[in-house]
C-alpha cells in the first residue's frame, strides 16, 4: 500500500537553537493505527505541525502521497487538506458561532460550491453523533461535545490522516470510549490515525504501531506490544507499560499461558477465564 | 452573554436576519426623529410584545435586558428635567443657595419626548440583539457588502469575548481560592495580577487560534455555510 506520508531527515530549530526535531524519519499508510509516545517536550507537537505544513522543517523532506512538497501555496494546501489536525484544546480550534459554521470552515477554505459543503458538514455531523447539533453556539456545548465538533471539523475536511493531540486529555471515561469507536470506525473507513497520548492505556487499546520520542528524537517505531516489551526504550522515554500488559504479563509467567496479548481489560478477563 | 442565550432561544431568530436589520434601521429613523412623546412609547411597548409574545421570552429577561439602558435612559432625562433659573418658576421649584432648580412645562415636555426617542430607539435594538444571534446578524453583515476585514474581526471578536471570558471566570475563582481577595491591597493585587495574565493568554490564545485556523486551509476572510 501506498504510503500516505513520508518524512525524511526532519529536523526543526525554533529560535533558540534548541532542535526541537533532530533529524526524524517516518512514514505512514492508509488505514494504519499510530501512537506517538514521549513526554512532554518531547517534540510530538512540532512533529505534528511539521506533518501538516504548519511548520516548514529546517532540514529533511516530506513526500505527500509520494510526491515532494515544495513551497508553493498550492501544495501545502493539499497537504493540509490531506492530513488533519486536531488541536488538544478544542477551544483554540473553535471559531465558528455555531456548530454548523464551525465544521463548514474548513470546506469553505477548500472553496468548494456551497451544496457540496452542506453535503460535507451533513456528513461529518451524523458521523460524530451530532444530529441536532447544527445550530447550537459552541460556547454553551461540554468538553465531550466540543471534542466531537473538532473531529467533525476535520472529517469534513475528508483527509486520508487525522492526527489528533492528546485526544483523551480533559475527557471523562464514557467519552473516551466513545472517541475510542470513532476512532476504529474510522481506521475501517480506510483514514490513517495517529495520535499523540501520555495515555499509553488508550494508546495500546487503540494503536497497533507506535513511534517512541525523546528529546526531538524517533527512538522506537515498532509493534506496540514489541516497544512496550523493550525496557530500554521504556526508561529513555520514562514511559510505564499500560497496566492490561503488565498484569498479562504477570499472568502469562505465573501461569505458563500461551494466549494472545490482550488489548483490552475485556480481552484480559477473557483470558483469566481460561486459565 | 445574558443577551447572547436569549438571543439563541428566541423564535425570532429564524425570521430573514437583512429584513430585520433593515426593519430595525427604518423604526430607529422614526424612533429618534418623532416629534410626539407617543411614538417612543408606542414603539417600546410593540417591541416588547412582539420579543415577548412573538419571540417566545420571558416578560422578566426582557426586563433584565432593558434595564441596564434603562437606566441609563433615566438619569439622562432627569437632568434635562431640571433648569437652573435666578427665580422660582413652573410647575415644581427647589431653592439651592441664591438659585432655583426648578422644572418648567418646557423642559417637561423636552425631557419627555427625548426620553421617548430614547426609549424607542433602545427598544429596536434591544428587539433586534434579542432576536438575533450575533453569527447570524454578522453573516447578513457580509451579505450587505460591509468590509472583510471588519466582517473577519467581528466573528473573532464575539468568539473571544466567551473565550476570554471563561479563562477570566477561572483565574479569578483560582485567587479566590488562595484568599487572592481577603482585603483591599490582596484584591488590587490579585486584579492586577489576573488582568495582566489575561493578556499574555490572550496572544498565545490568538497564535494556537492561527494555527488551527491554517491548519485548516485559512487563506483570506473567515467564510462559513449559510444555508437558505
Amino acid at each position: 500500500m501506498m504510503d500516505i506520508l513520508t518524512l525524511e531527515n526532519i529536523s526543526y530549530c525554533y529560535d533558540d537553537k534548541r532542535l526541537a526535531l533532530d533529524n526524524v524519519s517516518a512514514s505512514f499508510r492508509a488505514g494504519e493505527r499510530i501512537a506517538i509516545l514521549g513526554n512532554n517536550g518531547a517534540g510530538k507537537s512540532t512533529f505534528f505541525q511539521c506533518c501538516n505544513g504548519l511548520l516548514r522543517p529546517s532540514s529533511g523532506k516530506i513526500f505527500y502521497k509520494g510526491a515532494l512538497l515544495g513551497r508553493s501555496k498550492r501544495e501545502l494546501l493539499a497537504l493540509r487538506q490531506g492530513i488533519g489536525l486536531v488541536f488538544q484544546d478544542p477551544d483554540s480550534q473553535i471559531i465558528a458561532g455555531s456548530v454548523e459554521s464551525e465544521i463548514s470552515f474548513g470546506p469553505m477554505n477548500l472553496r468548494l460550491p456551497q451544496a457540496d459543503v452542506a453535503k460535507r458538514v451533513d456528513q461529518a455531523l451524523e458521523q460524530m453523533h451530532l444530529d441536532g447539533y447544527a445550530e447550537r453556539a459552541p460556547q454553551y456545548l461540554s468538553g465531550g461535545e466540543k471534542k466531537r465538533v473538532t473531529i467533525a471539523d476535520i472529517l469534513a475536511m475528508q483527509p486520508e490522516l487525522i492526527m489528533l493531540d492528546e485526544p483523551t486529555a480533559s475527557l471523562d471515561p464514557e467519552n473516551v470510549a466513545a472517541l475510542e469507536r470513532t476512532l476504529a470506525k474510522l481506521s475501517n473507513q480506510g483514514i490513517a490515525i495517529v495520535i499523540a497520548t501520555h495515555d499509553v492505556d488508550f494508546a495500546y487499546k487503540v494503536a497497533e504501531r507506535a513511534l517512541v520520542f525523546a528529546g526531538g528524537k524517533i527512538i522506537a517505531d515498532d509493534d506496540i506490544c514489541e516497544i512496550f516489551a523493550a525496557e530500554s526504550i521504556l526508561t529513555a522515554a520514562n514511559l510505564k507499560p499500560p497496566l492490561v500488559y503488565e498484569a498479562f504479563k504477570a499472568l502469562r509467567s505465573k501461569f505458563n499461558l500461551d494466549l494472545a496479548m490482550p488489548r483490552s481489560i475485556e480481552e484480559l478477563c477473557a483470558c483469566i477465564e481460561r486459565i | 452573554m445574558f443577551i447572547d442565550i436569549l438571543a439563541q432561544k428566541s423564535r425570532l431568530r429564524r425570521v430573514n436576519t437583512v429584513f430585520k436589520i433593515c426593519a430595525t434601521i427604518i423604526l430607529l429613523i422614526i424612533a429618534v426623529t418623532a416629534s410626539h412623546y407617543a411614538v417612543g412609547m408606542l414603539l417600546a411597548v410593540l417591541l416588547a410584545v412582539l420579543t415577548i409574545a412573538i419571540g417566545g421570552l420571558r416578560l422578566r429577561e426582557y426586563m433584565t435586558a432593558l434595564a441596564l439602558p434603562l437606566g441609563f435612559l433615566l438619569a439622562g432625562s432627569l437632568a434635562l428635567l431640571f433648569e437652573l433659573s435666578p427665580q422660582p418658576n413652573g410647575i415644581l421649584s427647589v431653592q439651592i443657595f441664591s438659585s432655583w432648580l426648578s422644572i418648567s412645562e418646557d423642559s417637561l415636555a423636552r425631557a419627555t419626548l427625548v426620553a421617548s426617542r430614547a426609549l424607542g430607539a433602545v427598544s429596536c435594538l434591544i428587539c433586534l440583539s434579542l432576536s438575533t444571534p450575533m453569527p447570524a446578524l454578522i453573516g447578513a453583515l457580509r451579505r450587505m457588502h460591509c468590509p472583510e476585514l471588519v466582517i473577519d474581526l467581528m466573528y473573532l471578536i464575539y468568539r473571544y469575548i466567551f473565550i476570554l471570558l471563561l479563562i477570566h471566570h477561572d483565574m479569578r475563582l483560582a485567587a479566590r481560592s488562595r484568599l487572592g481577595f481577603r482585603d483591599y491591597k490582596t484584591s488590587i493585587r490579585a486584579t492586577a495580577a489576573i488582568y495582566t495574565n489575561l493578556l499574555s493568554r490572550s496572544y498565545l490564545f490568538a497564535s494556537k487560534n492561527f494555527d488551527a485556523m491554517e491548519s485548516r486551509c485559512y487563506d483570506t476572510g473567515i467564510r462559513f455555510l449559510e444555508r437558505k
